[in-house]
């Protein structure tokens, strides 16, 4: 299981790294004077508008939840990685921030992936925005000595929010292509749907690659991060080899700390007649196994 | 100038609270959720999410969309039932340090009458709200709609609330909010809160489809604060004033100006919901705000201040920054 974490607060954090890794995608880092442990799947709830401003247009009132895609405790302070696409004002407002510019967050919040011991293995797989706690995730399982390995598949090459270090391979061999995980010594396949990228197709016919080839796959965690859609054909995929799946998974979100009562995922209830309970994704996830959830 | 602080204490039915700002229903769960951001303690008062007789799942998702300055809600009353309230959620709260008021909400009299006379008989509680103005559940506006209904659901209600504060939550979807206001009264209400959330409905004009599974939902947020603070009016001037009724002024209050307005207005104190979804300390801001503003306005009590608003004609103005008020 995953644990539960430190306390949250309210932090106002200026922007001092901004980027546009690429199409569409905007990549923020903020620091902190301190922030609590925080492990990756948890999120900060973002004010994505001016904190101060009376005189607001209405638009994005709510925080948005976003994936803490990566931290670094330093003698300055606590860097954070805020990695987003624009669909909205909210993202839009985010995207326009220069260095400099403040961000209101509230975090850390939620429960994060279950970080196993010494000499596991670990597939990840991240679809489109769902990579930053991915990334993460990688960095934190190779300071545990986890041998991972990465799928990361978007639409097209211009929606892949990473950069690579070599070609990655169109056959399906796992490379150090990429160079967010080749700097953790991760090999990783790349998917892209019209095949501009990687190999032609989704995250799932990159795990059908790595299923044959894979030693005891039954040996091996398999984290996921990505679309709704993705992530319940990964799971389905791991149910019917075995496989231990861990997804964080994503939720319109009103407060993020379980008083709202808005971002459900049904999940078994062995205990209950109707076999079957709403959990609230920002309190008992976003991280969920995925043999618990009831797609 | 006036020296001191001013004093921000209201009383609501027999309690007092230590300033006019409440937590409002639904918002803030059972109270230990925020506790690690904000000091509870210092609040006006708290109210719970809603509790039922039997617990309850809730709506199928999606239950909230974000419109324009607000958001429309479908929870459905999802909620941990009186017995685990009283077993799980009851022991914090009475650690909170404020007064608490518990919510309920029922499909029948006899629902509400046996959850509310469980929590008036537990200790630890300042009072109960009734909703009887939930829009997300099939006949959750029923008797906030129906004065005559509402006058008999508050009557036996009242006769097992004997200890707390009863006070009523009325719903803005009516023809005639001083009609359900005047039903509660008359039935032995000891405070109005005002006002539950719009109906509202928004449409995802790609996919055709409802943006939340209950397609209606109740919208709340800085949207409806105009049409709340003219509800809390007409309330006040058709029915509290008389009856010496406190009312708990609710809508879209997001910073203490917001409060003032509803306080000018005829509210005693005012809750806030939506905001605190931004930041749980709003309350806390607020209240800290209410007390600058007397400050600077030479008033001495936040109670002096209520129903104060003047017609557009009247003269003299209200209380100068230079005049001793109060």
């Amino acid at each position: 299981m995953a644990v539960t974490h430190s306390a949250p607060s309210i932090y106002t954090a200026p922007v001092v790294a901004r980027r546009s890794p690429c199409r569409e995608h905007f990549e923020i880092t903020i620091r902190l004077p301190s922030f609590p442990d925080a492990v990756p799947g948890q999120f900060l709830n973002v004010l994505c508008r001016d904190a101060q401003s009376m005189d607001d247009t209405g638009a994005a009132m709510l925080r948005r939840p976003f994936s803490i895609g990566g931290l670094r405790r330093s003698a300055e302070g606590v860097e954070i990685d805020i990695l987003g696409r624009v669909v909205g004002p909210g993202t839009a407002w985010l995207n326009a921030l220069q260095v400099g510019d403040e961000l209101n967050v509230l975090g850390p919040l939620g429960r994060g992936f279950t970080i196993p011991n010494h000499g596991e293995r670990a597939l990840l797989i991240a679809g489109g925005v769902g990579l930053p706690p991915i990334r993460w995730l990688c960095e934190i399982l190779r300071k545990s000595a986890v041998f991972c390995e990465v799928i990361f598949g978007a639409q097209s090459r211009d929606l892949l929010p990473i950069s690579f270090r070599e070609p990655p391979k169109s056959d399906g061999a796992f490379t150090l292509c990429a160079e967010d995980f080749a700097r953790e010594g991760a090999a990783c396949l790349i998917t892209t749907d019209d095949g501009s990228c990687g190999v032609r197709g989704r995250v799932t016919d990159g795990l059908s690659h790595w299923l044959a080839n894979a030693e005891a796959p039954s040996n091996v965690r398999v984290y996921s991060c990505g679309p709704e859609p993705m992530l319940r054909a990964v799971a389905t995929i791991c149910a019917e080899r075995g496989l231990r799946c861990e997804a964080a998974m994503e939720r319109v979100m009103g407060c993020g700390m379980g008083t709202c009562q808005s971002c459900v995922v049904p999940v078994v209830a062995p205990d209950r007649a109707s076999g079957r309970r709403y959990a609230l994704c920002c309190r008992e996830g976003p991280v969920f196994e995925t043999a618990r959830v009831i797609w | 100038m006036i020296a001191g602080v001013p004093d921000l204490s209201v009383r609501i039915g027999r309690v007092t609270l230590r300033n006019p700002v409440m937590t409002a229903s639904g918002t803030c769960g059972y109270g230990e959720e925020y506790a690690p951001i904000a000091d509870l303690s210092k609040l006006g008062a708290f109210t719970t999410k809603s509790i039922t007789l039997h617990p309850r799942d809730g709506n199928p998702p999606a239950r909230i969309v974000e419109t324009h300055g607000g958001m429309i809600n479908a929870i459905g009353l999802a909620n941990v039932g009186i017995d685990e309230f009283l077993n799980s959620k009851l022991p914090y709260i009475r650690t909170m340090g404020c007064p608490v008021f518990a919510n309920v909400a029922g499909h029948s009299i006899d629902e509400y009458v046996q959850v509310a006379g469980r929590l008036d008989a537990a200790d630890g509680l300042a009072g109960i709200e009734l909703n009887v103005s939930c829009p997300n559940v099939a006949d959750g506006l029923m008797f906030g709609t129906d004065p005559a209904l509402l006058r008999e659901l508050v009557a036996q209600v009242r006769r097992v609330v004997t200890r707390g504060v009863l006070i009523v939550k009325l719903s803005p979807n009516v023809t005639d909010i001083s009609a359900t206001a005047r039903a509660a009264v008359d039935a032995g209400a000891d405070a109005l809160s005002l006002v539950n959330t719009f109906l509202g409905m928004a449409i995802d004009i790609e996919t055709w489809k409802p943006k939340i599974a209950n397609e209606s939902g109740g919208l709340s947020g800085p949207a409806i604060k105009p049409m709340a603070i003219h509800l809390v009016r007409k309330v006040w001037r058709d029915v509290a004033r008389n009856a010496g009724v406190p009312i708990v002024g609710i809508g879209g209050i997001r910073n203490w100006q917001d409060a003032v307005e509803f306080i000018l207005a005829g509210a005693t104190a005012v809750s806030v919901g939506t905001a605190l979804y931004v930041d749980p300390t709003t309350p806390l801001k607020i209240a800290d705000g209410i007390a600058e503003y007397l400050k600077r306005k030479n008033v001495v009590r936040v109670s002096d201040l209520v129903g104060r608003m003047v017609s557009a004609k009247e003269s003299p103005t209200p209380p100068s920054e230079t005049g001793v008020e109060g």
